[in-house]
């Protein structure tokens, strides 16, 4: 494949889709050529992390998990088939590293309430509510009061809940690809995202009810 | 009217055309105000996550470049291959280290091999690196041999 000059943002004068960009500096990285292995962890580092922190929420560990995700990756770019898009494999990586960390941590854990909700055990007739806290598409922080409510909201998720969330709305993943990263059915994943979909709905309704009564007041 | 799962499948993009069609076509006004609740849900969490890692000064290059040195910089690819000589020698070698590692316990160095988890997005494998010959070996589990 003949190779295009690439800046240390890896774009060239082309403007070529971020998927080519990545599959050539992936190529050159498997020679052995670090500044496009580099060019590739700036690309990603913050998709990546924002994954990691949405799994792992802890700043540090989710750090660290960025890291660690990186290394495998130059580790293992030898056997990387380039039969999925490049970030698709990097987010599966960073993403079984957090379920990983949630796993040896979860040993401490006393009570974790997603597995309340973890079976299909969705009541008869539950539902998302059909109706929307009125945020605007694509500027949903356009208040920092906003922002803060929905990282409370995340918080409050247990980590399954929290997990399946950011699997499916940040990167993407499939049913099939979620159960086979947590290791349960389908079913499970469909059960964890409508409860924990649910918990942000009314922590989002809440934070507007709020707001409209600051206003009022 | 949809049904909760058809909802969910229908905005996950779980469905294949057809059903998704089918499914758009029986939606009700509440289906859509559903299907657009769900939308703002994945957004703000979307956007949270998003400004939160891009507020945060990271240069993860630093925290791990000098560590790529001590990592293997290339490695070869061992697939799975018809020639049985091939399949046998691993199996060999991946039985032998996974008894070392049974007796001295995971992910530490053994008396001159390393064995590592590794992840490779569709699947998993293990990597083998073997000090003395400077050797890489990685054992990699398709979805054909899941299968199988």
């Amino acid at each position: 494949m003949p190779t295009k000059p690439l800046n240390r943002q890896g774009e060239s004068t082309s403007h070529p889709r971020a998927e080519d960009v990545d599959a050539e500096l992936v190529a050159q990285a498997r020679k052995g050529d670090k500044n496009a292995f580099r060019s590739l962890v700036e690309r990603h580092q913050h998709k990546v992390y924002a994954v990691a922190l949405g799994i792992v929420k802890n700043p540090d560990d989710a750090r660290d998990l960025v890291q660690e995700a990186f290394l495998k990756v130059w580790k293992s770019l030898g056997s990387f088939q380039g039969q999925s898009a490049f970030y698709t494999w990097l987010y599966r990586i960073v993403t079984n590293l957090g379920i990983d960390h949630l796993r040896k941590v979860r040993a401490k854990v006393e009570y974790d309430d997603s597995r309340v909700h973890d079976e299909h055990d969705i009541a008869e007739g539950d539902h998302i509510v059909p109706q929307t806290a009125g945020l605007h598409p694509g500027r949903a922080l356009e208040s920092k009061e906003t922002g803060l409510a929905i990282q409370r909201a995340l918080d409050t998720l247990s980590d399954n809940h929290r997990a399946v969330l950011v699997m499916r709305e940040v990167e993407g993943m499939s049913y099939r690809d979620m159960a086979r990263a947590m290791g349960c059915s389908e079913g499970t994943i469909m059960s964890r995202l409508f409860h924990a979909r649910k918990k942000m709905q009314a922590a989002l309704a809440e934070h507007v009810k709020v707001e409209q009564m600051k206003k009022g007041t | 009217m949809a049904t909760r799962e058809e909802i969910m499948k229908l905005h996950d993009g779980e469905l294949s055309e057809a059903e998704a069609q089918r499914v758009r076509a029986s939606l009700s006004a509440e289906d859509r105000l559903r299907l657009e609740a769900l939308r703002e849900i994945g957004d703000a969490v979307r956007e949270q996550l998003e400004a939160r890692a891009g507020a945060s000064k990271l240069d993860v290059w630093a925290g791990i470049s000098d560590r790529l040195d001590a990592e293997p910089a290339a490695v070869v690819p061992l697939r799975r291959r018809r020639s049985i000589w091939i399949a046998s020698g691993v199996a060999v070698l991946a039985a032998a280290a996974t008894a070392m590692a049974l007796m001295v316990g995971p992910h530490r160095p053994l008396d001159g091999v390393t064995i590592e988890s590794v992840d490779f997005g569709e699947s998993a494998g293990m990597l083998f690196q073997i000090h003395d010959t400077k050797t890489t070996v990685l054992w990699q589990t398709t979805n054909e041999e899941e299968q199988e």
